[in-house]
């Protein structure tokens, strides 16, 4: 869990806290046990174990056995619960929120974040992101789309721009643009979630 | 037509009042409407021109019915964008707002074209389409 501080919000203790927090909070239908959320993050067991334990005693989350599995859920009686909540999601909520947002569009094949965005989240240093670029591949209905993207704009609290190419040109990758695209940083998007 | 949404844009200096020109904004609009037809006419042997006609359309349109209003965009970057802003004041309580929204879409997507050099898919010019008809005859409507 020894990670740096994470660029998009750099009050945060790790980039590994910030995730699981944000996993945690901005996911929290869909509660998991920690094991899973490690996977998921690509972090250690024992950390998350560790940062779980730490936040629980802050009154941050709560915990509760389910058999074997140990489930973690944001802890809404926390004086700190809809701040947090609104920290995360403006900062974190990007990688969390626009999957689900476009699982119930047909058309969609594969859908990534990227520019500055996913390239902070990913590491990357560089200017604080202005906008969340969101590649689409597939061939969804423009105007179902765009909407989605405008209601995530108003979540976000900031301009969400869908960029839609084909899946033949996103394969073929004979444009600067795409090829370009494909060689920075991208966060996939799970698009099996209900919105 | 005017309202509190255009007169805020006003006060922030989005857009500054001059002196209405009716019949600039008739011959602006009546220009909108060729490149709609001719948007049509390339659609297939040039994508990116039509969606370029397109754009032009509804941009046209939307600047037609500012000019009959005694209005034009502020001084500074971002014309087009503030365009999109007083379309979407204007019509705010028009049917047709929904394409007023999605005339920035179309500007994003023409941007791109133009800066990105971004191939241009027939959806593309088909959704552009449908947004530049249906506010130029928003437009025009309003303006008859």
């Amino acid at each position: 869990m020894r990670t740096s501080p994470p660029l998009l919000l750099p009050l945060f203790r790790s980039r590994a806290q910030a995730r699981l927090l944000a996993r945690i909070y901005l996911e929290s239908d869909r509660p998991a046990p920690l094991a899973q959320i490690a996977a998921e993050l690509g972090l250690d067991r024992a950390g998350v174990k560790r940062e779980v334990d730490r936040l629980e005693e802050a009154g941050l989350v709560t915990t509760h056995r389910s058999g074997r599995q140990r489930l973690v859920r944001p802890n809404p009686e926390s004086p700190y619960h809809d701040d947090l909540f609104g920290l995360l999601m403006t900062a974190f909520g990007p990688a969390a929120v626009v999957g689900p947002a476009l699982a119930g569009i047909s058309g969609i094949e594969a859908a990534y974040l990227f520019g500055s965005w996913a390239a902070r989240y990913s590491g990357d240093q560089g200017i604080a992101p202005h906008d969340i670029d969101v590649l689409v591949v597939g061939r969804p209905d423009r105007g179902e789309l765009y909407r989605a993207a405008g209601a995530l704009s108003d979540i976000l609290h900031r301009e969400v721009n869908p960029t839609i190419v084909s899946p033949e040109r996103w394969d073929a990758a004979e444009e600067g643009f795409i090829r370009d695209v494909k060689s920075s940083p991208l966060v996939a998007l799970d698009l099996t979630a209900d919105a | 037509m005017s309202n509190d949404a255009v007169e805020e844009l006003v006060a922030d200096g989005t857009l500054r009042r001059v002196t209405s020109d009716v019949d600039g904004g008739a011959r602006e609009l009546a220009t909108a409407i060729q490149h709609i037809a001719s948007s049509h006419l390339v659609a297939a042997s040039d994508p990116a021109g039509a969606l370029v006609l397109a754009f032009d359309a509804a941009r046209k349109a939307i600047e037609a019915h500012m000019r009959s209003n005694g209005l034009r965009v502020g001084a500074g970057e971002g014309g087009h964008a503030k365009l999109a802003r007083y379309g979407v004041a204007a019509f705010g309580s028009s049917p047709a707002i929904d394409h007023f929204r999605m005339f920035d879409r179309v500007r994003r997507v023409r941007n791109s074209v133009q800066y990105d050099v971004l191939t241009v898919e027939d959806a593309d010019v088909q959704f552009a389409l449908e947004q530049a008809e249906a506010i130029v005859q928003a437009v025009a409507e309003d303006l008859s």
